[in-house]
């Protein structure tokens, strides 16, 4: 025969149990309501690519390959050509002519956006890439830059990201026009690591440079 | 015999719409506890005849109705080496003894004659009061009103046992067959300290006719204010009867696929889980009638007599209700017993109680005669 603490002691574990559930179902759920409402993301969400400008309007980009480079999936193709004094299409010497990204490629990997010497290429949250053609599913240049004005615009940005304060909210400093959405910052903290890394010497030369 | 057919037609119908919102509420009440939404999207098509309408998600409430167009267009497969005849009518043999317990459960009564759900007078429906003049009284709304009440729908409801380890005999499955077995010897462990429960509660009320112990109950108190530990009992023993968890070894999925049913698809599948829910409808209609005051209220001797005997069975159906909520919310808060486990609880702690109280109850009752 069981002894009666044994049943009592059973019994308010099981109304202990019974709290919980209870206790549970009154929290809010964490499911997203997604097709009726937009899902939620965290700030470090990867979707999107945009090309940025600066804060004349010219484009950022200098066609220097490196993002292509450093893409695994080599999903960016990039084709570059001379500004003249006539036509000013980028802040630096060359300019993309020709600036695609394939999305039916792309991992979203963020690789681009830490090789580009020149911040211009940069992640958004924009989640919503869905086309019905293959070929749709490649953005080119005039794409990339509508969605970075279409994006800052969204925020209330100029098209170099600048706040009506005159501040850069998506820099990761906060100084310098920036929107690399998480992985700006990543790439600020990781030159801040390799420069307390650096030796004296090689900090001499480079200052000596 | 008109009154036979619309009493039939009622209470079926009813158990058949009360089902698939059993098994809504038991899918977005689970969602909740897993902090999950749960089926919220089936609702009204986005045809353009609805209006505004169309697209209204209705909060999922479809959902059931999609899974039954489901289980109706699936495939009726056949295990080549199953039992043709007996793996085809195991289903039944489980829907059949649940729908005859159902039979016994009055879902209201009327002791006062005069008053009814078709004793309505014109006076208290105005509106449609008249139409029901002349029209014959319905008696008491139960299909099959005997004075053996309990023990028919007892009887009844434990047949379904024959249903499960038949079904899992003939899959030729040895899952199926595991859990057949552990069917069986579960739901008669489970019957002796249920039935002795019931009859020290029986012994109080004085007779077996759901209509006397629901009066008895109306003029003294609830049988669960005499009877606290017959009630604990036979609820316990009722999740074991209809395998739910904490006792749901017939179909344990970790352990036996899908139990009982697991070579079971479409309608027979959609059988069996029709056959348990109404059988855990019925276990909560006896509990509700046997101990829970019926259709009556302790405050009020007259409360159910009202509408015309409709509020008596709203109170019956609230009761029935409050009782499977928790039986639901118990689903997704006790994990399931081990087999040893089980029927240590079941012979070594539960019959004894239930032969004590049943002991107990005897002596008191014949000292309090004398």
């Amino acid at each position: 025969m069981p002894k009666i603490q044994e049943i009592l002691s059973g019994a308010a574990a099981i109304a202990k149990g019974m709290g919980v559930t209870i206790t549970e179902m009154m929290n809010p759920v964490i499911t997203d309501d997604y097709p009726d409402a937009p899902p939620r993301f965290e700030e470090r969400y990867r979707g999107l690519h945009v090309l940025q400008r600066d804060e004349n309007g010219l484009e950022k980009c200098v066609a220097c390959f490196l993002c292509s480079a450093a893409c695994p999936t080599q999903c960016i193709y990039i084709e570059a050509a001379d500004n003249t004094a006539r036509e000013r299409i980028s802040g630096g010497e060359r300019y993309a002519k020709v600036y695609n990204i394939d999305y039916s490629r792309c991992i979203f990997c963020g690789y681009c956006v830490e090789a580009c010497p020149k911040d211009a290429i940069g992640m958004t949250t924009t989640y919503n890439q869905v086309a019905s053609k293959r070929s749709d599913f490649i953005f080119d240049k005039a794409r990339l830059l509508r969605n970075n004005d279409e994006y800052m615009a969204k925020n209330g940005l100029t098209t170099s990201g600048k706040a009506p304060d005159g501040s850069y909210p998506f820099s990761p400093d906060g100084c310098g026009p920036d929107i690399t959405h998480g992985m700006g910052s990543y790439r600020v903290s990781q030159r801040l690591y390799e420069m307390s890394q650096e030796t004296p010497a090689r900090q001499g030369k480079a200052a000596a440079k | 015999m008109i009154w036979g057919i619309v009493k039939i037609v009622v209470i079926f119908g009813l158990v058949m719409k009360i089902v698939p919102l059993l098994v809504y509420a038991e899918r977005r009440i689970s969602a909740r506890i897993q902090l999950r939404l749960g089926p919220n999207m089936v609702g009204l098509p986005r045809w353009k005849i609805l209006g505004p309408l169309g697209g209204f998600h209705l909060w999922g409430l479809l959902q059931p109705l999609a899974d039954a167009m489901k289980f109706v267009f699936k495939e009726n497969f056949t295990p080549a080496r199953a039992d043709k005849f007996l793996y085809r009518i195991a289903p039944a043999m489980v829907f059949i003894p649940a729908g005859l317990a159902l039979a016994g459960i009055p879902f209201y009564g009327e002791w006062v004659k005069d008053v009814g759900f078709v004793g309505i007078k014109p006076a208290e429906f105005p509106l449609i009061g008249s139409w029901f003049e002349g029209v014959p009284h319905s008696g008491p709304f139960v299909i099959f009103d005997s004075e053996l009440g309990v023990l028919f729908v007892l009887a009844a409801s434990t047949l379904g046992v024959h249903g499960l380890s038949i079904a899992g005999w003939s899959s030729y499955n040895k899952f199926s067959q595991m859990a057949g077995v552990r069917a069986s010897a579960q739901l008669i462990s489970y019957e002796a300290p249920m039935f002795m429960a019931l009859i020290a509660a029986l012994m109080v009320a004085g007779s077996t006719d759901f209509f006397s112990i629901v009066e008895y109950q109306n003029q003294n108190m609830w049988l669960i204010c005499y009877q606290p530990l017959a009630f604990i009992i036979f609820y316990i023993c009722t999740f074991a009867e209809t395998n739910r968890l904490p006792f749901d070894l017939p179909e344990a999925e970790p352990e036996l696929v899908g139990g009982y049913h697991t070579e079971y698809g479409g309608m027979g599948f959609a059988i069996f889980f029709l056959g348990e829910y109404i059988a855990m409808i019925v276990q909560c209609a006896i509990l509700t009638l046997v101990f829970l005051g019926g259709w009556t209220l302790p405050w009020s001797e007259t409360a159910h007599l009202a509408w015309g005997g409709l509020a008596g069975f709203l109170i019956f159906f609230t009761k029935v209700v409050i009782l499977l909520l928790i039986m639901i919310q118990v689903r997704w808060t006790l994990p399931r017993f081990r087999y040893d486990q089980l029927m240590q609880l079941g012979w070594k702690r539960l019959a004894p109680l239930a032969m004590i109280n049943l002991a107990a109850t005897a002596v008191i009752g014949v000292m309090m005669k004398s």
